[in-house]
């Protein structure tokens, strides 16, 4: 592994690609946020009404869990890294504080709402944020945050606040960094391997995740007229619009980032067929957002009228859309 | 404990406080390669700060309820730092029924020093404000 001497700060659309890739190219490995999140075959949709967040909206997700990166991505690539959890906060601050010392680089998984540099209308309680620590500085980390531009600093005792937040998805100190990085990795043939994976889940998976979940979430949409009240619809959609677009998706919930990936795939293989998912899947990401700004648009203007039969009406279209570059792609791997 | 960095922060206008944030974007420039641009505050949707007002206007409105002690500064604060009764619960460790208990003024009395001092930390207020009631704490 050649570890860099200077640590380099980026913004990256995704907290857990963002970081493992940073942690990958620190430590040696030029390697792009989409390839990461291809390889570890990331992208996924689920719509679970039935689990509950934070206001008592739905679980939405347009990727695989929390942490089937860092797992994904060791499988896939042969590299392995260091993750380690721990129950005692102390040990787990004097470890990382250790680390810092010794110029690692460290993944650290931190709860948002014990984040001060975040805006406070941002600091909702959601736990499964990851941020970068780079080192330490007059008893303060420094810390690497993709939604922020220059990299920014936190207390001791406000990184182990958010390290040991309670609630679901709970830290737990987790924290990660790259030990073993193979000398040479083919990423060309680990392509359509991954590709073949992503595929796989989003189509074959039942109801209600993959592309049959999309359809799912739409009708769910459409039927919710006149069994929940006016005020939760509009926050529903508003959540809509939030998990697709606002945690760091890359723009259409991780469409567009997927569609990045296939273009550096074609460049890398020379399929066309690849090339041409990739205009499609970049399409897909277009439909799913004027999905989400409609979802967005209802929940920003209280007196607007909610259509909801023409809101499930661009899902449907988007999910269709995305079925067919599926279905395309299953051709060629 | 960061009481005056986010007392600093609050005092800012939502444009500056919101100034440093990005939102990374995948997109296809002019010869149809991917890219990465950065949305800002000012064109990027934002749908945090309207639920993050929501929240606000229910704390306002359970701070009438509490000057008319018909609840406790505990649910007012809930509101204030963007929780509902579930993820303050989760926070606490304790279940939602015995939160909701600490909701009642009476009750809210006899909470000894260890809990207000857990809820301090997570609000990030002193206990005294908890006690006092001192809403912009």
């Amino acid at each position: 592994m050649k570890v860099k001497d200077q640590y380099e700060h980026r913004t990256y659309a995704h907290c857990e690609t963002g970081t493992v890739t940073s942690l990958l190219r620190h430590h040696g490995l030029e390697i792009s946020e989409p390839m990461v999140f291809g390889l570890a075959s990331g992208m996924m949709f689920a719509f679970l009404p039935f689990v509950k967040m934070t206001g008592g909206m739905p679980v939405i997700a347009y990727r695989s869990i929390p942490k089937s990166i860092i797992g994904g991505i060791q499988k896939r690539l042969g590299v392995k890294f260091e993750v380690r959890k721990y129950r005692d906060e102390v040990k787990a601050m004097e470890d990382l504080s250790e680390l810092a010392d010794r110029k690692q680089v460290v993944g650290v998984q931190a709860s948002v709402f014990w984040l001060p540099f975040f805006p406070e209308e941002m600091r909702i309680p959601f736990n499964a944020h990851n941020i970068i620590i780079f080192g330490k500085e007059n008893g303060e980390y420094l810390v690497s945050e993709l939604f922020i531009e220059e990299t920014t600093r936190i207390k001791s005792q406000d990184l182990q606040n958010a390290r040991f937040a309670k609630g679901i998805m709970a830290p737990k100190g987790f924290m990660y960094y790259p030990t073993y990085i193979p000398e040479k990795i083919d990423i060309n043939s680990l392509i359509l391997k991954s590709i073949k994976r992503t595929n796989f889940m989003m189509l074959s998976a039942p109801v209600p995740c993959g592309v049959r979940g999309i359809f799912y979430f739409a009708n769910y949409i459409e039927k919710l007229g006149g069994k929940k009240s006016e005020k939760y619809i509009r926050s529903l959609l508003g959540h809509i619009a939030l998990m697709q677009e606002e945690v760091g998706t890359g723009g259409g919930g991780f469409r567009y980032m997927y569609a990045a990936f296939l273009e550096e795939a074609y460049e890398r293989l020379e399929i066309p067929a690849l090339q041409e998912a990739s205009r499609k899947m970049t399409e897909a990401g277009n439909l799913w957002r004027n999905f989400a700004l409609a979802c967005a648009r209802t929940f920003k203007r209280k007196d607007s009228e909610i259509d909801l039969p023409l809101i499930a009406n661009l899902l449907r279209i988007a999910g269709k859309a995305e079925k067919e570059v599926h279905l395309m792609l299953r051709k060629i791997t | 404990m960061t009481t005056e960095d986010v007392k600093k922060n609050q005092l800012k206008t939502r444009e500056t406080r919101w100034k440093p944030m990005v939102w990374t974007i995948y997109k296809v420039d002019d010869q149809g390669k991917y890219e990465t641009t950065l949305e800002r505050y000012d064109d990027h949707l934002v749908v945090t700060v309207p639920f993050a007002d929501a929240s606000q206007e229910q704390a306002e409105e359970v701070k009438q309820r509490v000057l008319r002690n018909e609840s406790s500064p505990i649910e007012y604060f809930m509101y204030k730092r963007l929780l509902d009764p579930k993820a303050l619960a989760q926070a606490m460790g304790v279940a939602v029924w015995r939160l909701k208990r600490h909701f009642k003024p009476d009750v809210f009395k006899k909470l000894d020093q260890n809990k207000l001092q857990e809820y301090a930390k997570i609000f990030n207020v002193q206990v005294d404000d908890l006690i006092n009631f001192r809403e912009d704490a």
